[in-house]
């Protein structure tokens, strides 16, 4: 399991890619496994800094681990703020068939993100944060670093 | 991120290197919207060394779209990164950007 706590500002977000990458890595993940998780989280902590604090500041948690073995295998981010309570999995899907002038710009983060990971699910925690979990399968993947066999 | 603009006869140029995160991407977008208002109807973005974009560059990107088409122009991307063509793809949005292999290729196309 790896942990990464920062400021909710916009100037992290590389740092918060970084930790992403480094740990998916670390527990097993192929690169373009890694790639789509670290986009994954890049727009969920955006969310949470832009639209959550509002640029208002905070303190953003990011926590990796893998659970499972072999065939079953996942990754599992989870991303936690203390901005005001939203549920993000609520956000209208948008249209990608319709033409590029009817469509609205806002939405593509969310849209990214359900279709990089497998599962999102939001919960709000005992002590009153956000709490969004991307889960992500690793099939076929290496064990992770220290894993016996 | 880096963005340098060359200016041709009957297009300009926009080179986008490293990565186009929510960060920088106020800049990408006036970097943008300044070629768009003041520049030719053609506009072609040099993609090759764009390590990286999350959405708030791709929106971006479909701004500056759809304001060159209203124009009778488009953004045409030149040899962009693997990570930006499956970023774009992802999104649904692979076909509202006309790609090609180099930006003599881009141009050409004109």
């Amino acid at each position: 399991m790896a942990l990464l706590r920062v400021d909710a500002e916009l100037a992290h977000l590389a740092q918060v890619r970084q930790f992403v990458e480094t740990a998916a890595l670390a527990l097993g993940a192929p690169a373009d496994i890694a790639d789509a998780l670290v986009l994954a989280v890049d727009e969920c902590a955006t969310n949470v800094i832009e639209h959550g604090y509002g640029g208002r500041g905070g303190q953003l948690e990011v926590e990796i681990r893998r659970d499972g073995r072999a065939v079953d295998a996942v990754l599992i981010v989870v991303l936690r703020d203390n901005a005001p309570l939203f549920d993000p999995t609520q956000l209208p899907q948008p249209d990608v068939s319709r033409p590029l002038e009817e469509r609205p710009v806002g939405g593509l983060g969310a849209f990214l993100v359900r279709q990089l990971v497998d599962r999102v699910d939001y919960r709000v925690t005992a002590r009153g944060g956000n709490e969004l979990t991307l889960v992500k399968r690793l099939a076929g993947a290496a064990p992770a670093q220290g894993e016996g066999s | 991120m880096e963005i340098n603009v060359r200016e041709y006869k009957r297009v300009n140029v926009i080179r986008v290197t490293g990565r186009v995160d929510a960060s920088v991407a106020p800049q990408f977008e006036d970097a943008l919207r300044k070629q768009v208002e003041t520049g030719h109807a053609h506009l072609v973005l040099e993609m090759d060394g764009t390590d990286y974009i999350s959405s708030a560059g791709v929106r971006a990107l479909i701004s500056a779209q759809k304001v060159l088409k209203s124009k009778g122009g488009s953004v045409m991307l030149a040899q962009p990164s693997e990570r930006v063509r499956e970023v774009l793809s992802i999104a649904g949005l692979d076909a509202l950007f006309q790609t090609y292999a180099d930006t003599e290729a881009a141009i050409g196309s004109i």
